[in-house]
Formats: structure tokens, sequence, C-alpha cells
């Protein structure tokens, strides 16, 4: 009986030794399968990580050249009457570095308003301009500027968001617009007339306040005179056919006159100034959205992505804040 | 050595073999269902989406309760 249960815990010694040795050994095999493949994806992020940084810096320092070249040669790049002049051939070169399927436009850079454009390889110009924007939103280097439509001639075919009427907005056609500036101590006044606003009189006649029911549209001075323009627009109102002022109104169109009565009312320089490299003003997506609803000019326009370069530093910083 | 001895050292030997299977099998569940899947992740090698974390867990429990049910068949043996 004693031999016999001796040989049994033989038995169960050997067995357990045996069975812990084999699971310990498999135990071990996964672990060591384990640390391999943590160590290689630690492998992976590490290269990843290097290969993202030189890429950045690769992207950061196109960008740099590419706006350093725009602001030197700005002059010239407004100046040219196609896109075989040597600057171009340039500054398309140097922005092939940040994306390959963006391009220089010549276009309106004759605008008072726009310097540089930038549109994708693919679009057509008609309808397919969100292309230019994807590829923009895409290129990281670019994705710091908020990149939009400026003061452009498209937009004047489009009704665009002109005034507010009880809190509401309204869209008509810049044609139906009209404007009277005087000069105010750090810009100018600018005063709207709309052709489809009810007239003072007639509006008195039921309610009192005129100004807190119309209320002009930022979005209609942005896109008559840019953003360099408007912020040097320090009052702007509408008001009826009915005011004194009516008299002394002028057609908002064309735009570039709008421009230059703003500018001299403002005593500032009707054109950009000189530039700085690395600042520039740019325009809103938010503000495209307002005015999405818009006829198909709206498409063309967006085909037309630009830079404005600025050179007030302090403008900037206070934009970037 | 008797029958009966032969017999019940056959019986233990199988039994420790089974548990030693169903060990090494609850073991490789686990590992799959609980570990696996988190490399494969961080890795990238496939997307979060792709994992079904129900599944993962549904087979490293069964994964488990295998290894607790080999350790009672091991118990098993070693009483036999």
């Amino acid at each position: 009986m004693q031999a016999e249960s001796k040989v049994r815990l033989i038995i169960n010694v050997l067995c357990l030794s045996a069975y812990v040795l084999i699971v310990a050994a498999y135990i071990g095999v996964l672990t060591h399968w384990y640390s391999i493949a943590v160590t290689a994806l630690q492998l992976s992020r590490a290269t990843a990580h290097k290969s993202r940084l030189l890429e950045e810096n690769r992207l950061n320092s196109a960008r740099s050249d590419f706006f350093k070249y725009v602001s030197l040669n700005q002059a010239k790049l407004r100046d040219a009457s196609n896109a075989d002049f040597p600057e171009f051939v340039e500054g398309q070169r140097l922005l092939s570095k940040i994306h390959p399927d963006l391009l220089l436009k010549l276009g309106s850079t004759t605008n008072l308003c726009r310097d540089v454009m930038i549109t994708s390889r693919v679009c057509s110009g008609e309808n397919s301009c969100l292309q230019c924007l994807l590829l923009l939103r895409e290129a990281p280097v670019l994705k710091s500027i908020r990149i939009g439509l400026g003061a452009h001639p498209h937009q004047l075919k489009m009704r665009v968001h002109a005034y507010y009427f009880n809190n509401i907005p309204y869209k008509t056609d810049p044609s139906k617009m009209r404007y009277a500036v005087s000069p105010v101590v750090g810009g100018a006044r600018v005063i709207l007339f709309c052709d489809d606003l009810l007239s003072q009189s007639e509006w008195s006649s039921d309610f009192s306040d005129f100004g807190a029911q119309y209320k002009p549209s930022d979005l209609f001075l942005d896109s008559m005179l840019g953003e360099y323009l408007r912020k040097h627009v320090r009052e702007v109102s509408i008001r009826g056919k009915d005011d004194p002022a009516f008299a002394t109104a002028t057609d908002c169109l064309p735009s570039e006159r709008f421009r230059r009565d703003v500018a001299t009312a403002a005593n500032i320089p009707v054109t950009i100034p000189a530039v700085s490299s690395k600042s520039y003003i740019y325009h809103s997506v938010d503000s495209e959205k307002n005015s999405n609803s818009s006829v198909s000019g709206w498409y063309r326009d967006r085909c037309k992505w630009s830079f404005e370069l600025h050179s007030n530093d302090s403008d900037n910083n206070s934009r970037n804040e | 050595m008797k029958y009966s001895e032969v017999r019940v050292l056959v019986a233990k030997l199988f039994y420790f073999v089974a548990a030693l299977a169903l060990t090494l099998f609850g073991i490789s569940l686990a590992y799959l269902g609980f570990v696996m899947p988190g490399l494969l992740w961080c890795s990238n090698f496939v997307s979060n989406e792709m994992i079904s974390l129900v599944f993962c867990v549904f087979v490293g429990t069964i994964g488990v309760i295998l290894c607790l049910f080999a350790f009672i068949v091991l118990l098993w043996a070693v009483k036999y």
C-alpha cells in the first residue's frame, strides 16, 4: 500500500513538474512575442514621429521660402501679364514644395486686394472649386492660415448678405446698394442705402427706430472692400432713400470706385502696402459659409482662394490673438 | 505491476495531458482576447473600429474559464 502511494506521489510530482514547465515555457514564449511586438511598436512610433518632425520642418521651410519670395516680388507678381513670367514660374516651384497640386494663378492680381492667387491643379473653374479648398486645407503648412475670399469682381455677380432686417439677414444684388463716404477720426464713415429697403418716413409711420431694425452687414463691406479697407471703416450705418445723404450717394458698383473713396476718406493708400514675409490678411471660412447659398459665382470664386499680404504687424498680431 | 495500477497510471496521465492541453489552449485564447487586440490597435495595424471589443472580451473570458477548468482537471488528476 505504501509502495503504491509512493509511486502515485512520484507520478504526481513528475506530471506536475512537466505541467508547470510546459506552461511556464509557453507563457515565456508568449511574453517574448509580446515584448518583441512592443519594442517594434515603440520603434515604429519613434520613426514615425521623427519623420513627421522632418516633414513639418521641411514644410515650414517651404512655406517660409514661398512667403518670403512672394513678399519680395509682390510688385512683379502683380504686374505680371502671363504665367510664363519668371517670378510666377519660381513662385509656382516654391508653392509646389508645399503641396504639389496647388498652383499659383494670375487672374485678379490687378484687384486691389489680391496679390497672390492659389488654386487647385484639378480645378476646372466650374463647380469644382471645392477641390481647391480641400487641397489648401490638407496642405499642413497652410492650415494655420484661414484662406478665403477677399473682394473679387466675381462677387459682384452675386447676391450678397447686405443687411439685417429685424435681425434676419437679407441678401441683395450689390447694384441695388449705394454708399456715401465721409472721413472720421481714424478712418472712414460709410452710409449704405438699399433700394429694397422701406423709406424711413414709411417706416416711421408704424415704428419708431429705423436704425434698430435695419442693420448693415459686415459681410457686405467685406465683399466690396476686402478686409484691408474694411478695417479702416469706423462707422457704418444703413438708411432709407429719403435720407438727405442719399442725394450724394453713389452706386456701390464698380467696387474699385467704392474702395478708392473709402481709402481717400480714411487717408490710406488704396493699394496694399509693401508686405512683410510673415504677415498676411485672410478671410475666414465661416464668412464663406454665410454666402454659400448664392448663385454659382460663389463656386467660381472659391476656385481662386487667395492670400492677401499686409505689412501691418500689429494688426496681424491682434488678429492672431 | 497490477492491472489496476496501470489503469490508474494511464488515467492520471490522461488527466494531466488534458489539463495541460486545456491550460495551453486557455492561455492562447486569453492572449488572443486580451493582449493581441491591444497590440494590433496600438500598432495601427487595424483600426479601433475593426476590433470588436465584445468579441475580444468573449474570447479572452473563454480562455480564462478554460484555464480554471484545466486547474480543476489538474487537481482531479492529482487526486485520482
